[in-house]
């Protein structure tokens, strides 16, 4: 068995040209790793179910929440709840101006807040844009409506209000 | 006469060696790889195929899902895309020869396609495989995504993930 006989010399790689590559590799993954920061949003399209039942909220603590956007950047907001009086559900609903043909982010936000924290199980919104509605701002509906931004002991959080989103149209 | 030794470093020369002196690189290869196999594993999970939609501009969001990919649905200003195949041609974002109430034949018949192919491909069919990646420009009307979006919804497609770039 070839044991060195008695060589404490450890052999010597020469990694000269495996760094070459690997500082190579790492330039070029950095590079794209930079141009490539793409999240998701998801979606969903309305569907018919089985039964012909619908799928608005039936529990107390929970609303559906429908969202209608104009394209001048007016904002309606309703809610909805299949076991819940029209009266009790009415003190929900809001219309908001467009200020400068964009929507007013900050009072939808608000106010949707305020209907996340009376029922808390929500987590439903229909959104209903205008056919001349732009993607970008649908985009910006959708992020209005998913999570609000509150300072907690000087840390930001960002709490969850409405991720499930469907978009729909109106029956033309 | 005694001989005095020379002190000499761990990469001293020897005497008359020509080799060049060596550095111990192992540690620098260990943070090396690293960082490699980190960006690698990041790079799969965000990079997006798009060859077909490199004329689109995405919405900017603050959403933090990472992207899965999934049957890919892109739409330019000027073309449509389903997974890397052009569909139909736009006019500046708009849909044009079609009539409409219609919903877009050429894009049910793709995807139905590649429905089919995938079903075969799978004895159980993955999450992944019901889902769209919809890669939109942002400048585009809601009336084009609708059609767009309702046509993907009657071939079996309900549920979409809209590609966004991150704020």
């Amino acid at each position: 068995m070839s044991g060195g006989g008695g060589n404490d010399e450890s052999t010597a790689f020469d990694l000269t040209a495996l760094m070459d590559i690997l500082s190579n590799l790492i330039f070029f993954l950095m590079a794209s790793f930079g141009a490539a920061v793409v999240a998701v949003l998801p979606a969903s399209v309305p569907t018919i179910s089985e039964g012909g039942e619908n799928d608005t909220a039936r529990d107390m603590d929970k609303v559906t929440v429908n969202l209608r956007l104009m394209a001048n950047g007016d904002t309606k907001v309703t809610v909805a709840n299949n076991d819940m009086l029209p009266e009790e559900l009415a003190p929900y609903a809001k219309s908001f101006g467009g200020v400068e043909g964009k929507f007013d982010r900050k009072n939808l936000n608000d106010h949707l807040w305020s209907i996340k924290e009376k029922f808390r199980a929500s987590k439903d919104v229909i959104i209903v844009p205008d056919d001349d509605v732009t993607y970008e701002y649908l985009v910006e509906a959708m992020d209005t409506a998913r999570e609000r931004h509150m300072v907690v002991d000087g840390t930001s959080v960002y709490p969850e209000m409405f991720p499930a989103v469907v978009v729909s149209s109106l029956v033309k | 006469m005694s001989r005095r030794k020379k002190k000499r470093g761990p990469f001293a020369k020897e005497e008359g060696d020509t080799n060049p002196t060596s550095f111990n690189l192992t540690a620098l290869m260990d943070i090396l790889s690293n960082i490699i196999f980190f960006l690698m594993a990041s790079f799969g999970a965000q990079t997006l195929e798009l060859t077909s939609a490199s004329k689109v501009t995405l919405p900017s969001s603050t959403s933090e899902m990472t992207l899965k990919m999934s049957i890919s649905v892109a739409v330019g200003m000027e073309e449509m895309f389903v997974e890397d195949e052009p569909i139909l041609k736009l006019n500046n974002g708009e849909l044009t020869g079609l009539d409409s109430e219609r919903f877009l034949p050429k894009l049910e018949e793709t995807l139905k396609r590649i429905k089919a192919q995938r079903l075969a491909k799978n004895e159980k069919p993955k999450e992944e495989d019901e889902v769209v990646l919809f890669i939109a420009d942002k400048r585009l009307r809601y009336a084009v995504i609708d059609r767009v979006m309702k046509t993907c919804a009657r071939v079996g497609f309900t549920k979409f993930r809209y590609a966004v770039s991150k704020k």
